[in-house]
């Protein structure tokens, strides 16, 4: 069985109070470290593949308010770091979860360097070291179970699903919330991250205050990064060819243009090329 | 007292003195630290961090690979283009090449962190990953350098082996004027996964093109400083207008590189980073200015007819590339990071002994095999040159020195 599993979060449900980064941590096995998953200076780690950011943000009436940004794999439509993995040990799999298998992987890091949304993260005092990141429970979706995350969330603001059904449903959160007069009641950013950026992620978001604000990256480009790289890649069978072309015929002629001035040469009385 | 001569057989011997015994001293340390590495992890033995996953080892082997270039730009001219004049060079800078492409791949094995898993991207297949191409085309490479030096070797040790070899010879030099340019132009197409991070001066579709010019200019002038310096070791006499000509060669692709970097900064409108007065910004500056047009003014002015101005020239031909990767690695990704980096000891000492180590067996090397000479043995030297120093000669060269 394949889907194509999606999460919506919804930044003005959320309270901030990290049951999803506990719940994370108990199905992934992941330490409790002294790093806090949920707080104001929450970051990703290798023992926390999520966390929850708090920031004190500026609404639209002007008032000071807590808002809460989980924060996790996106996992990709088209997976920058599964296109980059030196030894293919990134993979998506028929849920579309972007998994990671440290059987495979050479540990070259490049997949750290390459996330636009900086999530994987290293084991750096291990020997032997993983790459750390959300798997999107993938072993759970296989069983048809939502992510463990989702399914603790006590607010509703985490929601599990289909992507395109989600994201039909997030437009239509935002263009009733737009359509209201009522001030009191939450006024959505006219846009779902993670619709366009890098491509398209399946994780999604919505939110009543600027993305920017809440610490997601603005300038991730619309392309996916695969497909920028293709741009140079797709070259490369050409260049090899060409060049295999080129240099033969070059090769051929220049020899036999250097035989010809040697034939010369010694017709004009010998070794005067030594 | 240091003096030492360590003879392996009738043809091949090595002699020690002060300085190859610190280079030996140096290898030894790091390759302690080098084992160490490897039982203790990269966390214990490096600066690297989830901010700074890549560092100094990554930024050793952009460079050696764009000084390994010399190699197959050396090769494209004397077996491509048949330039008779710069086939002295070939052997030589197929040694040097050989033995930058070593290093690469030594540094890479201490560069990731699952070197037990190193097999595995051999057979992974990750085509999609200019680091995957990278590590392919430097191990094709490898194998193909090591066919041509089969050939070196077999001049003088073993002659079947050299008849054999040459058989094949076309083939293989064909191979190894190609492969390069896949691992080249794939060192800059590995920044090209990072456009939210990389500063706008560097990150361009342009970037792998840029370093696959540069390393041409920039191996090209490896080859003639390496030149000078060999010359000045070995208290050889240098000719002066073969180098010329070489570096020529070497500025017409920074003159290529100058013009396309223009328009690239150009078209992209790029030109006000530059000149903002921004750390990348500087050190753009400088690496334009120190690293291209200065090379650029030098090698077509009069004045490269001395053999100082050649020298400059071409160490700073090198030193752009230096600057250039630099720029690229650490400088451009800075503001990104925001935070510093700076390698570990440990980090740098590995680098420093295995650099100590492939520079001895390259001088063990470059004396024992026939490189100073013309490819074709059958035919006399094309630059015959008076063979002093602790060079064997073979006996090709004895006869076209009595002569
Ligand atoms: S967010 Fe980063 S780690 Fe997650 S799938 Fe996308 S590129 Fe990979
Ligand atoms: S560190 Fe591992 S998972 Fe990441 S790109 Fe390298 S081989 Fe792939
Ligand atoms: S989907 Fe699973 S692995 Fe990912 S953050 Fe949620 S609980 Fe953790």
């Amino acid at each position: 069985m394949s889907s194509n599993s999606a999460v919506l979060f919804n930044v003005a449900k959320c309270i901030g109070c990290g049951s999803c980064t506990v719940a994370c941590k108990l199905w992934n096995d992941l330490e409790f470290g002294e790093n806090n998953a949920h707080g104001f200076d929450a970051k990703l780690s290798a023992d926390s593949w999520t966390v929850v950011q708090y920031h004190t943000i500026e609404n639209n009436a002007g008032q000071n308010v807590f808002r809460f940004a989980k924060r996790q794999c996106m996992h990709c439509l088209e997976p920058s770091c599964a296109s980059v993995c030196f030894a293919n040990a990134i993979t998506v799999d028929e849920n579309g979860a972007v998994v990671y298998s440290p059987k495979k992987c050479v540990g070259c890091r490049y997949c750290l360097i390459a996330c636009p949304f900086d999530v994987p993260k290293y084991e750096w005092n291990k020997v032997f070291p993983s790459v750390m990141k959300c798997q999107l429970c993938a072993d759970k979706l296989a069983e048809g179970e939502t992510p463990s995350c989702v399914s603790v969330c006590p607010t509703g603001a985490l929601i599990f699903g289909d992507r395109d059904e989600l994201l039909e449903k997030a437009h239509a959160i935002i263009a009733t919330s737009a359509a209201t007069e009522n001030m009191e009641a939450t006024h959505y950013v006219n846009e779902v991250y993670g619709e366009k950026q890098a491509g398209g992620t399946r994780w999604l978001y919505i939110s009543d205050v600027p993305f920017a604000e809440l610490g997601f990256p603005a300038s991730v480009p619309k392309k996916s990064i695969p497909g920028i790289v293709h741009d140079y890649t797709k070259w490369k069978p050409g260049v090899f060819l060409g060049a295999a072309a080129a240099f033969s015929a070059i090769g051929l002629y220049t020899k036999r243009r250097l035989k010809i001035e040697e034939e010369k040469a010694s017709e004009n009385g010998g070794e005067n090329n030594v | 007292m240091f003096d030492y001569t360590l003879k392996i057989n009738k043809k091949a011997s090595f002699r020690f003195t002060l300085t190859r015994w610190i280079l030996l001293l140096l290898a030894v340390f790091g390759i302690f630290i080098l084992i160490y590495r490897l039982i203790n992890g990269l966390g214990a033995t490096t600066n690297l961090s989830d901010e700074w996953p890549w560092g100094f080892w990554i930024y050793m082997d952009l460079i050696l690979s764009a000084l390994g270039a010399c190699g197959f730009a050396v090769a494209i001219l004397t077996h491509i283009f048949h330039v008779e004049k710069f086939k002295p060079l070939a052997r030589r800078a197929l040694l040097m090449s050989f033995f930058c492409y070593v290093l690469v791949f030594l540094i890479l094995f201490i560069e990731i962190g699952r070197w037990d898993n190193f097999y595995w991207f051999f057979i992974s297949g990750a085509f999609t990953s200019p680091l995957y191409e990278v590590a392919i085309c430097i191990t094709l490479y490898i194998i193909v350098q090591v066919f041509e030096l089969l050939e070196v070797w077999g001049d003088r040790y073993k002659s079947w082996v050299k008849h054999i070899t040459r058989f094949f010879l076309p083939f293989f030099v064909l191979l190894a004027c190609i492969i390069p340019f896949g691992q080249e132009a794939a060192y800059g197409a590995l920044y090209l996964a990072m456009p939210t991070k990389l500063n706008v001066i560097w990150y361009s579709q342009f970037l792998p093109w840029a370093c696959l010019i540069t390393s041409f200019s920039g191996g090209l002038c490896f080859v003639a400083a390496e030149y000078y310096v060999h010359n000045r070791h070995y208290k050889k006499t240098s000719d002066d207008a073969m180098i010329r000509s070489l570096l020529r060669v070497a500025g017409a692709f920074i003159l290529i590189y100058i013009v396309l970097k223009f328009v690239d900064l150009s078209v992209r409108g790029a030109w006000t980073e530059v000149f903002s007065g921004s750390a990348s910004g500087n050190m753009f500056l400088v690496e334009f200015i120190v690293g291209s047009l200065v090379p650029a003014v030098l090698i077509f002015s009069p004045m490269i007819k001395k053999s100082m101005y050649q020298l400059i020239a071409a160490g700073c031909g090198i030193l752009g590339v230096l600057i250039n990767r630099f720029d690229f690695v650490f400088v451009g990704m800075a503001d990104y990071a925001n935070v510093s980096y700076f390698p570990k000891w440990t980090e740098i000492w590995i680098v420093i002994g295995l650099t100590a180590l492939v520079v001895l067996v390259y001088l063990f090397a470059i004396e024992n095999l026939p490189v100073n000479q013309g490819k074709n043995d059958e035919k006399p030297d094309i630059v015959s040159r008076p063979p002093t120093g602790i060079i064997h000669l073979s006996k090709s060269e004895q006869n076209s020195v009595s002569e």
